[in-house]
C-alpha cells in the first residue's frame, strides 16, 4: 500500500515536461525543505535552506552529490545539473499546506527529468498521480465544494497512467518482471512454510542457496534499471500516425524510416489492414510512428475496421504525416483525411514526385482551407519514396518542429517510466538489503521482509498487489505437516 | 432433520446474563471471562466430561499459536495456565531463528487438561454448568435500526428457557456433525460425541447464512503394539519456559516424555494411491471444504507425488493411558486400507488402532457476518467464537472466545468493544482476516500473516497487552504492577547500554579481537557493541564493568531478570529492523483509524471502479485501512474514498 498520508514527502514536475520555457520541480512533505537542501547549492556554498524565511527565493544550483561530504570539496561544480530559483514555503501557506519547496528550472524534459531523479534519490517519493492536489484537499486547503472535481482529477490521472502504463510497457519487460516475482515469492514461501513448520521443512544449508538465488536476481534487476536509464523500458516518443490513401506509399515511408522492410509493401492498394507500429530516434528524436491502412471508402468488412483504427489513432497522436499519392487528383477520400487533420502537427508528402504530378501545393492548401479552417501552419514537402528523394528534408521538417516546441514528448510516458524506474531502483535495494542480511548471518526470518518489499516493488511495475499471493504459494508449493 | 423444529417450554425459565453455547476451548474462555467480570454467567456442553476436550492433537502451542497462547495469557486468559499445568513435553520451536518466529509448542495430558479446565470452571463464581443441547436462539425485533434484532436467550432440547442479555456461540464442530472413516458415516461429532442437530435452523431461520467446512484427524494406536527402536526420539527442552506469565519458571521444571519420528515410505504411498476410490473426499461424498495446512496423507500423496517420504510423529495422548497420536497421518480411508497403510510404517508393522482416522464435517458460519468485536452485525447481543467461525485450532478458538466473551461484557456494560488491530497482536490479525476476508477454508493462523511479527512476538506479549487486560479487569493489580516493574527494568538498563561508552583501548582492543570482532577508532557505546553480529549482551559481560553493581541497585541481585534481559537484548540488536516496522505501523494505524460510516452507500462515491465499488458493497469495511486490504480495490479507489469521506464528513 503506497503511503495515503502525508507522513513522507512527494516530489513531482508540476509542469508540463515540455522543452520550452521554464519547469518546476516541486517538492512537498514534512522533509520537503530537508531534501531540498541536500541538492541546491548556493554560488558560496554557505546557504541553507532551513535557515531562510517562509516565501523567499534563492538563486543556486541543483548538484548531484554522490556523498554528502563533497558539498565542501573543490569539484562540487562538476556536479552542476541546473542553474535554478528555489522558492521555499512553509507550512501552512502553500498549496498542499505541507513544508513546499519549488525548483524553477530551466525548461527541457531531460534537465526536468535529471533535476527530480536527483530529488527522489535523497528520500522524496515520486508523487502520485493527482497527490498534490489530494494533500491540499485534505489539509483542509481546498474548498469542500471542489471534492467531486478532486475526485476526478484523482481518478483520470490515475486510469490515464495506468493505461499507458500498460500500454506503453514492452512485452519482454513485464514477463522479466513476472518472472522474477514469480522466483521471489517461491523463495518466501519457502521460507515462511519452514518458520510455521519446522519439523517438516528444514532450512539447514538454505543461506548459500539463497545467496546465489539473490545475486541473480539482484544482477538481473540491475540488468533491467540499465534498460531504464535508455529510456527503453517504455516506447516513450513523440506519437506519430501516418496516413493516407492506400497504396499512396505510405508503408514506403515507415520502412524508410525504420530502415528495414517491416510493413507489406506491394501495388495492391489495400495491403496495411490494420496497424504497424515501431519506435525510432530521428535525430535524437524520439517518434513512435504508427503505419495504418489507407483510408477510403470501402466494402471489405476487415479493411473497414483498420480505417476506423486509422481515423482513432489519427485523432490521438502528436503528429501527423500525410501521404498524398501526387500522381492522381484529389479525391472524396483525400477530403475525408484532411477532416482529420483540425488543430494537429502535421507534415504533408506529396509522394511519387517521380511521376507527372497532378496535386500542386497550393490546390491541396485551398482544400484544406476550406474543410478545416484555423488549422495549423502545414509544411508540405515533394518526396519520392521510391527513389529516396525529400527525405531529408522531411526529416529536417520534423527536428524544427520539435526544438520551436510545437512537437513535445508525451509526458505520460516519460513520467510512468521513471515511475518504473523508482520501483525497480527500490527492488534492487530490497534484494542488497537481503545480501546484508545474509552477510551479517541474520536468521532467516529476517529475509522474507525484504524479499516481500522487492516482490512489492516489482508488483508496481505490473499493476499486481500482494494479497493473498504467500499464503497460496505456501499450501501448493510445500507440503506443509500435522 | 434439518427442518425448524420448535421445541415445546417446560415451564422452566432461568434469567442469567450470559449463555455460552459449547464448553470447548473458545466456550470455556468465554465463559471465564464473563464470570470473572461478574456477570451471571451459564456455559452449556452437550458433555460435562469433555469440557475443554483436545479431540485431535495432543499439543497446545506450535509456530504463531504459540504466540496465541501468550497473548490470550496476557489478556487474562486461561488456557497457558492450564497448559502449564498439565504438559507432558515442553519445547521452545525456531531457536535458531529470529525473536521473532520462536515459538512454544507442549504436549499436553489430555485427559489431565481436561480436568484441570473442568475444575477452574466449577469453581468459578458466577459460573454454571449445564448439560444440555441449545437447539433455538430467542430474539426479538429492535425498534433500534431495521433489520436489527435482539437476542433475549436460548432455549434448550428439554424446553428450558434461559433469558441472557447476550450469548456467545462455541459450537466448535458439533453442529451437524458427519464423521467420516471410508465408507463408515456416522452422524456423530467428534470422538462420537452427540452432534447438536438443531441450532443451524434456528440460526439459519435468524438470517444468519451457514456454510459447511471439514477437517480431519489421524488415528490413535496403542502404544504397548509400536516398536520404538525403529524411531527417531524427539526429546522436551532441558529448560521448560512456560506459556503463563504468571507461572514460575521454577514450578514447572519437571521429568518429561518423549515423542517419535518415523517416517511413510513407497509401500504406503502404493497403498493409499491403490484406494483413493475409497476415500470419501475424492469419491466425491465430503461437501465441506477441508483445510491445505493440514492435509490429509491421501492428500499429501496425491498433491505431493514426488515426495518419496512424509515425516510421521507419534506423541503420546497422556501420562495415565497408553495411546498414542500418529501427527502426519489423518485420514478419512476405511479401516482396512487404514490398518494396512499405517503397518508400512517402520515401526508400527504390528500396531493395533485405538481409535480410527476420521475426517469430520460440520456447520459453521462465514465470520465476515461478525463486527472484529465478533458480534453478529445483525443481531446485537450474539457473539461467537472458535471453529463457529471458521477458524481450526484450538489456541486460535480460544482467542476467539476469550475476546467474543469480553465483548458480550463490554456491550451489557455498555463499555467499549476490545478490538485490537493488526499491529498489536495475532489475535488482532486473526480477527481481522476472519472478519474482513473471503476465507475459503478453515483458518489457522500462520506467522507469515502477520505483517508486524517483528514486533508481535510471543516474548514481549505481556508488554503488549496486559494493560489491555487490566483495563478490562481480568488481570490483577499485582500482575499489572509487575509488568510496569519489568518495564521501569527494561528502559534504565537500555538506557545505560546506549550511555555508556567505551574508549578504543588496550583492554577493549584485545577482547574485541579474541571474539573475532573488528577494533574501535573511536569511542563506542555498550548498545553499539551488542548490536554487533559476532557479539551479544552476555558475551560483552567482561567489558561491561557497572553491569552487577546496576543490577544490584534496581532489584538487588547480581543479575536482572532473565525476561528484562532478553528484551533489551532483542531491542537493541534488532533496531533498525523494528524502528522500520514501526515506522509502517505509523503509517498502518492513520488508515486504521480513519473510520468508514456504516451506512456509506457506495453508489454515491463518484468514480470509482466498478469492481471496487462491488468489493466495497461487499465487504463493508469498518475503516479505510480494512478497505485498502480488500482484493481489487487500488490506490487510487482508496485516494477516491478518502476525498469523499471528508467531503461527507463536513456535510453531514
Amino acid at each position: 500500500m503506497n503511503n495515503l498520508f502525508s507522513l513522507d514527502t512527494i516530489a513531482a514536475v508540476a509542469t508540463a515536461l515540455s522543452d520550452s520555457g521554464i519547469g518546476i520541480v516541486r517538492i512537498s512533505g514534512p522533509e520537503a525543505i530537508e531534501i531540498a537542501d541536500k541538492v541546491f547549492c548556493t554560488k558560496s556554498g554557505k546557504k541553507k535552506l532551513k535557515n531562510v524565511d517562509s516565501h523567499t527565493i534563492h538563486y543556486g544550483y541543483i548538484v548531484d552529490f554522490k556523498d554528502e561530504n563533497e558539498i565542501l570539496s573543490e569539484g562540487w561544480q562538476d556536479c552542476i545539473v541546473d542553474e535554478v530559483m528555489v522558492a521555499v514555503m512553509r507550512a501552512p501557506k502553500s498549496y498542499t499546506m505541507e513544508d513546499t519547496v519549488e525548483i524553477n528550472c530551466h525548461g527541457g524534459v531531460l534537465v526536468m527529468q535529471k533535476i527530480l531523479e536527483t530529488v527522489l534519490k535523497h528520500g522524496a517519493r515520486l508523487a502520485q498521480p493527482g497527490e498534490f492536489t489530494k494533500r491540499a484537499f485534505l489539509n483542509g486547503r481546498i474548498d469542500l465544494s471542489k471534492a467531486e472535481a478532486v475526485i476526478d482529477v484523482i481518478h483520470s490521472q490515475n486510469e490515464f497512467a495506468l493505461q499507458s502504463s500498460m500500454n506503453q510497457l514492452q512485452g519482454n519487460l513485464s514477463k522479466e518482471v513476472k518472472n522474477l516475482r514469480e522466483e521471489i515469492i517461491y523463495e518466501i514461501a519457502f521460507i515462511e512454510s519452514a518458520l510455521d513448520d519446522p519439523e517438516h521443512i528444514s532450512l539447514d544449508g538454505y543461506k548459500d542457496k539463497l545467496d546465489e538465488k539473490v545475486s541473480n536476481l539482484s544482477d538481473r534487476v540491475e540488468k533491467l534499471l540499465s534498460t531504464a536509464d535508455n529510456g527503453r523500458l517504455m516506447k516513450e516518443g513523440i506519437s506519430t500516425v501516418i496516413v493516407g490513401k492506400p497504396n499512396a506509399g505510405k508503408s514506403s515511408l515507415l520502412n524508410i524510416m525504420v530502415g528495414e522492410e517491416r510493413a507489406i509493401v506491394t501495388d495492391i492498394a489495400g495491403t496495411t489492414r490494420d496497424v504497424l507500429q515501431e519506435s525510432i530516434k530521428l535525430h535524437g528524436i524520439g517518434l513512435n510512428i504508427i503505419d495504418t491502412a489507407g483510408i477510403r471508402t470501402t466494402e471489405d468488412v476487415v479493411e473497414k475496421i483498420g480505417v476506423e483504427k486509422a481515423k482513432k489513432y489519427a485523432n490521438e497522436a502528436d503528429l501527423i504525416l500525410y501521404v498524398v499519392d501526387a500522381s492522381v487528383a484529389l479525391d472524396d477520400s483525400d477530403r475525408e483525411i484532411i477532416t482529420l487533420l483540425e488543430n494537429k502537427n502535421v507534415i504533408i508528402l506529396l509522394n511519387k514526385s517521380d511521376l507527372t504530378a497532378a496535386v500542386e501545393e497550393s490546390d491541396l492548401i485551398q482544400v484544406i482551407d476550406e474543410l478545416v479552417p484555423g488549422h495549423k501552419k502545414i509544411e508540405m514537402i515533394r518526396t519520392s519514396t521510391k527513389d529516396n528523394t525529400g527525405i531529408d528534408a522531411f526529416e529536417n521538417a520534423i527536428k524544427e518542429m520539435f526544438f520551436k516546441g510545437n512537437l513535445k514528448n508525451n509526458n505520460q510516458i516519460v513520467i510512468t517510466n521513471m515511475r518504473h524506474k523508482e520501483a525497480l531502483k527500490n527492488a534492487y535495494d530490497s534484494l542488497q538489503m537481503v545480501k546484508r542480511s545474509l552477510a551479517d548471518d541474520m536468521p532467516e526470518d529476517f529475509y522474507s521482509i525484504d524479499l516481500m518489499s522487492a516482490y512489492s516493488s516489482l508488483g508496481f511495475i505490473i499493476g499486481e498487489e500482494v494479497d493473498d499471493d504467500l499464503v497460496n504459494e505456501i499450501f501448493t508449493k510445500f507440503c506443509m505437516g500435522k | 432433520m434439518s427442518e425448524l423444529v420448535t421445541i415445546k417450554e417446560n415451564g422452566i425459565r432461568e434469567k442469567v446474563d450470559v449463555c455460552v453455547v459449547g464448553a470447548g476451548h473458545a466456550g470455556c474462555e468465554a465463559a471465564l471471562a464473563c464470570a470473572r467480570l461478574g456477570l451471571n454467567t451459564v456455559i452449556f456442553t452437550v458433555s460435562v466430561d469433555s469440557i475443554a476436550l483436545m479431540p485431535c492433537n495432543p499439543n497446545i502451542g506450535g509456530s504463531s499459536k504459540g504466540h496465541l497462547v501468550r497473548e490470550l495469557d496476557a489478556l487474562g486468559g486461561e488456557m497457558g495456565k492450564v497448559i502449564d499445568q498439565t504438559f507432558i513435553q515442553s519445547k521452545m520451536l525456531n531457536v535458531s531463528k529470529g525473536p521473532a518466529v520462536h515459538s512454544l509448542r507442549a504436549q499436553a495430558d489430555k485427559a489431565e487438561y481436561t480436568r484441570t479446565m473442568r475444575k477452574v470452571l466449577e469453581n468459578q463464581e458466577n459460573l454454571t454448568i449445564k448439560q444440555a443441547e441449545v437447539c433455538e436462539l430467542l430474539w426479538e425485533e429492535s425498534d433500534e435500526k431495521e433489520n436489527l434484532k435482539i437476542i433475549t436467550g436460548v432455549k434448550t432440547f428439554t424446553g428450558t428457557v434461559y433469558e441472557c442479555k447476550a450469548a456467545i456461540l462455541c459450537t466448535g464442530t458439533y453442529l451437524r456433525a458427519r464423521c467420516l472413516c471410508g465408507e463408515a458415516i456416522t452422524y456423530t461429532g467428534p470422538n462420537g460425541l452427540q452432534a447438536a442437530n438443531y441450532l443451524t435452523e434456528s440460526l439459519k431461520n435468524m438470517g444468519i447464512e451457514m456454510r459447511r467446512f471439514k477437517t480431519g484427524t489421524p488415528a490413535r494406536m496403542d502404544g504397548t503394539t509400536i516398536d520404538y527402536s525403529k524411531m527417531e526420539e524427539q526429546f522436551g527442552d532441558e529448560r521448560v519456559i512456560p506459556f503463563s506469565f504468571s507461572t514460575d519458571p521454577e514450578s514447572i521444571q519437571k521429568e518429561q516424555v518423549s515423542c517419535w519420528l518415523t517416517y511413510t515410505n513407497e509401500k504406503t504411498h502404493e497403498i493409499i494411491r491403490g484406494n483413493l476410490d475409497r476415500s470419501p473426499i475424492y469419491a466425491g461424498i465430503i461437501e465441506g471444504t477441508g483445510p491445505r495446512y493440514c492435509p490429509s496423507i491421501e492428500d499429501k500423496v496425491v498433491k505431493f507425488a514426488e515426495k518419496e517420504r512424509h515425516q510421521v510423529f507419534i506423541e503420546p495422548e497422556g501420562l495415565h493411558t497408553n495411546e498414542m497420536y500418529v501427527g502426519g497421518m489423518s485420514s478419512s480411508l476405511p479401516e482396512d486400507v487404514q490398518l494396512a497403510m499405517y503397518r508400512t510404517v517402520p515401526g508400527l508393522e504390528n500396531c493395533k488402532i485405538v481409535r480410527n482416522a476420521y475426517a469430520i464435517e460440520y456447520d459453521c458460519i462465514n465470520a465476515r457476518q461478525l463486527y472484529p468485536s465478533l458480534e453478529f452485525k445483525e443481531v446485537k447481543g450474539l457473539f461467537s467464537g472458535g471453529q463457529f467461525n471458521g477458524s481450526s485450532g484450538y489456541e486460535e478458538a480460544a482467542c476467539q472466545g476469550l475476546v467474543a466473551g469480553i465483548n458480550a461484557a463490554m456491550s451489557i456494560f455498555g463499555r467499549e468493544p476490545l478490538v485490537m488491530d493488526r499491529s498489536e497482536s495475532y489475535i488482532g490479525v486473526l480477527i481481522d482476516d476472519l472478519v474482513t476476508k473471503d476465507n475459503r477454508e478453515p483458518y489457522r493462523m500462520m506467522t507469515s500473516r502477520a505483517e508486524y511479527r517483528l514486533l508481535l512476538r510471543q516474548d514481549n506479549a505481556d508488554i503488549r497487552l496486559r494493560k489491555k487486560g487490566y483495563e478490562i479487569g481480568l488481570i490483577s493489580k499485582e500482575e499489572y504492577d509487575a509488568l510496569l516493574q519489568k518495564e521501569d527494568l527494561i528502559a534504565k538498563e537500555m538506557n545505560r547500554l546506549k550511555n555508556t561508552s567505551v574508549g578504543a583501548n588496550k583492554e577493549i582492543q584485545a577482547f574485541l579481537e579474541e571474539h573475532g570482532s573488528s577494533t574501535l577508532k573511536t569511542a563506542a557505546t555498550l548498545a553499539e557493541l551488542i548490536c554487533r553480529p559476532e557479539l551479544g549482551y552476555e558475551a560483552i559481560a567482561e567489558i561491561d564493568k557497572e553491569r552487577e553493581s546496576f543490577a544490584m541497585e534496581l532489584c538487588g541481585k547480581n543479575s536482572l531478570p532473565q525476561t528484562v534481559l532478553e528484551q533489551v537484548e532483542i531491542e537493541i540488536k534488532y533496531e533498525g529492523y523494528i524502528i522500520r516496522q514501526k515506522r509502517q505501523v505509523e503509517q498502518y494505524k492513520k488508515m486504521e483509524k480513519k473510520k468508514i460510516p456504516e451506512n456509506l452507500n457506495y453508489d454515491e462515491v463518484p468514480s470509482l471502479r466498478l469492481e471496487a465499488r462491488q468489493k466495497l458493497k461487499q465487504f463493508m469495511p469498518v475503516s479505510v485501512g480494512q478497505a485498502s486490504r480488500i482484493s481489487g480495490v487500488s490506490p487510487a479507489d482508496i485516494s477516491v474514498l478518502l476525498v469523499y469521506l471528508e467531503s461527507y464528513k463536513n456535510n453531514n
